[in-house]
């Protein structure tokens, strides 16, 4: 302990830390019936650590060309010492921190956590659940192998519908007309370079925003609370309770990657057949199925292009939330957006649902 | 040879004459017979879609008369050569005209066959026709009248697919065949076999039908002699291993048909390892009484496969446990399709009759699959490490997680 004490004391009188000491001591975080959201996000932000620490990894052994892509993973899988365990976990843990996005986003919504001031802590949040979309998205063609392949294709001619600029982003996607090793270099470069630069900034604008503004009460609780307000101290008991969720997580990982190995699949072909009943990542698939019903010409317009017209715009009313729920604003019960919401999540599962289950 | 190719030169003569002016759906032929109700106006109709349909050939060329004249009388008259509707006996020389002559087939195809006629001839079609029987197979017969296709066209009926049906056509009628003392369930045999499978279920248009082992042309019943010849033209080494071996003796004095005694003939069926041995199923004790040399070889043989077959099962099935479990295994494949090359090469070696041979195989099968089987052991063992290794992180990982939360506690009742 000594040794510590002595340690801080070392930094101290070369860093003037002092504000940062004043800060965390300072800083507490509410504490009601519905505290126990504020940790999802801990969680989400943990797991993302994992990627990183995983990946880099993985990267010791990824080579990114069609030639040895896949054999470099079947190594990594079979012949570096618990690399399966690398692996597995890289590929379990980006389902579960995308998993977890989607609860921290909707947890946030239903708190009404981006009222004002925490509108930009909000658009930030958005910004990284589609930059880790896109982060799952380049990570998938990576093993290049068949299915992925295939998924790649469907999903990058997605972009080829949007009038004008579809067929240029799709080259700029593929790094050519179709999927090829330019296009797994490319995906490559984005997962390890690009995403995380961009991720690396925007989480940090998030960050800084969560701890400059604290955590949000709902309006709910709002006039609960402050009859009575609680608070816990953020470090280190509310970091406490958080490591607790990050050991449970750490926990499942283990059983997934253990019991439920992540596939590799066969190496991708391009001249081979696509395989039956291809599908997107999980996260994707209810887009995939709402596209399954689209006309192929609505009012004489192409159908698939409309649909991902409308998506985008729900994109776009989903992020800028803050500034239409005027009711939030004034702390006001806001029961439509509750509703919109509610419906969202009903419209993921059952579309989800029926993709998995009951679509051929 | 100089009568010949004045011969050749009056035919091509003749024919591009007569194409010239025909060929422009302009003959009279054309002129009258397209507006006449069916089945006069038929021809017209199907020569649209037929090979036949090019200027240099017309209605003449096959029914003779005379193509200008525009009086119906004198255009289809018997001094102007009109045959009307050729008989059985005229039709194979009517189109040996343009298909026996090499001059003028390469104009279209310089690699075109010109030897049907002769190989017609020669056939049991050919002969029998000769000796004055007109319900034989023609060229019309198989290739249909106005409508015919090139022979690659899948809607041809000699297209592979179709040559079944169409030989079926005469040959499963027993009625039809009434008369000929030959079996008219060939059809129906040839579409339970192997061959039909691999042709009309996988599309292989490789794979053979009725004139891969008759001919076509020439179509003839093969031969005691020649049915290995026959299957030899597929079964290359199958065919080498035997001529090579004892049987090949032994079945030539006994009068046996060589592959056909073993395998059958239409309605062949995929081979299996029952076929060997001395069970109830295998085709040896057909020959080799229970005692004898080969009954012994036969037995040891089956022994040898079966347990080559039954060692590659196991490593699959171990292989596909350990993969199930997750583990990827890197050498699996190169191990299991060396064992399964060889189960397939031993397979094969049985029509040598050499135990050495076929011993040998299976042994170096058996290496193989013994080294596959070692694979899915290690892996297996690989899942059992694995598990362990996942209770002890559990199992820490609630421990630090049961730590802290009591941690929490006291500084909670601390704090309170």
């Amino acid at each position: 302990m000594d040794k510590l004490i002595k340690l801080s004391n070392w930094f101290e009188e070369r860093i003037d830390l002092s504000g940062v000491k004043k800060f965390a001591d300072k800083k507490v975080v509410p504490v009601h019936r519905q505290h126990f959201w504020y940790g999802i996000g801990g969680i989400t932000l943990f797991l993302f650590i994992t990627q990183i620490i995983t990946g880099i990894l993985l990267l010791l052994y990824y080579r990114p060309a069609a030639d040895s892509a896949y054999e470099s993973v079947q190594f990594i899988m079979t012949s570096v010492r618990y690399g399966w365990l690398i692996r597995s976990i890289h590929s379990w843990g980006a389902n579960l921190m995308i998993f977890f996005l989607f609860v921290h986003m909707f947890s946030t919504f239903f708190m009404k956590a981006y009222r004002k001031p925490r509108e930009m802590t909000w658009i930030s949040g958005a910004i990284l659940l589609i930059l880790a979309l896109a982060f799952g998205f380049s990570g998938y063609l990576l093993p290049w192998n068949k299915l992925a392949f295939f998924a790649t294709k469907v999903g990058t001619e997605m972009a080829a519908v949007v009038p004008g600029v579809g067929k240029h982003i799709l080259i700029f996607l593929r790094g050519g007309e179709d999927v090829t090793g330019a296009t797994l270099t490319r995906f490559f470069g984005f997962h390890v370079a690009l995403l995380p630069m961009t991720t690396f900034f925007v989480l940090l604008i998030h960050l800084i925003l969560i701890q400059a503004q604290g955590m949000s009460v709902p309006p709910t609780l709002e006039k609960e609370y402050k009859k009575n307000p609680k608070t816990m101290k953020f470090f280190p008991d509310f970091i406490l309770r958080d490591a607790v969720g990050w050991l449970a997580v750490l926990g499942l990982l283990g059983v997934l990657a253990a019991l439920f190995p992540w596939e590799l699949g066969e190496k991708a072909d391009r001249f081979a057949s696509a395989p039956m009943g291809i599908k997107p990542e999980w996260y994707f698939v209810f887009l995939f199925q709402t596209l399954k019903y689209i006309p192929g010409r609505i009012f004489s317009l192409n159908g698939e292009a409309l649909a991902i017209f409308a998506i985008g715009l729900g994109v776009l009313f989903w992020v800028s939330v803050p500034f239409f729920d005027r009711r939030a604003q004034k702390n006001l019960p806001s029961k439509v957006f509750t509703i919109i919401g509610i419906v969202l999540i009903i419209y993921i599962i059952v579309l989800t649902t029926i993709s998995y289950f009951f679509s051929s | 040879m100089k009568k010949i190719e004045f011969t050749v030169l009056v035919l091509i003569t003749f024919i591009i004459a007569a194409g010239a002016q025909q060929g422009d759906n302009n003959s009279t032929c054309v002129v009258c017979h397209r507006d006449q109700d069916p089945p006069l106006s038929t021809p017209v109709k199907q020569l649209k879609t037929s090979i036949h349909n090019n200027p240099k050939l017309s209605c003449a060329g096959c029914h003779g008369g005379d193509p200008t004249a525009e009086d119906a009388d004198v255009a289809m008259s018997k001094a102007k050569g009109f045959i009307g509707k050729p008989s059985p006996e005229q039709i194979p020389k009517l189109c040996s005209k343009c298909h026996s002559s090499v001059t003028f087939m390469r104009t279209f195809n310089p690699n075109v066959p010109v030897d049907q006629y002769q190989l017609y001839l020669a056939s049991e079609h050919g002969i029998l026709l000769k000796k004055g029987d007109k319900k034989v197979a023609t060229c019309v017969s198989c290739h249909g009248v106005h409508d015919i296709k090139r022979a690659n066209d899948p809607t041809s009926p000699v297209f592979p697919s179709n040559i079944a049906d169409r030989c079926g056509k005469c040959h499963a009628d027993a009625d039809y065949m009434k008369g000929y003392s030959i079996p008219t369930d060939q059809l129906s045999e040839y579409k339970k076999s192997i061959h039909a499978k691999t042709l009309y279920d996988k599309g292989d248009l490789s794979a053979p039908t009725c004139n891969g082992c008759h001919g076509n042309h020439g179509a003839m019943p093969p031969g005691i002699a020649s049915v290995a010849n026959v299957c030899g033209t597929c079964h290359l080494v199958q065919s080498e291993y035997f001529s090579a071996s004892p049987h090949k003796e032994a079945f030539d004095n006994m009068g046996v048909s060589e592959c056909e005694a073993c395998h059958g003939n239409h309605a062949i069926q995929k081979t299996s390892d029952q076929m060997i041995g001395t069970d109830e199923q295998a085709v040896c004790t057909q020959c080799h009484d229970e005692g004898s040399q080969g009954y012994k070889a036969a037995a040891s043989m089956r022994s040898g496969l079966d347990s080559l077959a039954m060692e590659i099962s196991l490593a699959e099935a171990m292989i596909s446990q350990a993969n199930q479990a997750g583990v990827e295994i890197q050498d699996k494949k190169l191990n299991l399709s060396k064992s399964k090359d060889a189960l397939i090469q031993s397979r094969v070696l049985i029509h040598t009759l050499s135990m050495d041979k076929v011993g040998g195989k299976i042994k170096q099968g058996l290496k193989a699959a013994i080294n596959a089987l070692e694979i899915g052991r290690q892996a297996l063992k690989e899942v059992g490490h694995r598990r362990n290794m996942l209770i002890i992180m559990v199992v820490l990982t609630l421990l630090v997680a049961g730590f802290l939360v009591l941690y929490i506690r006291v500084r909670e009742r601390n704090n309170d």
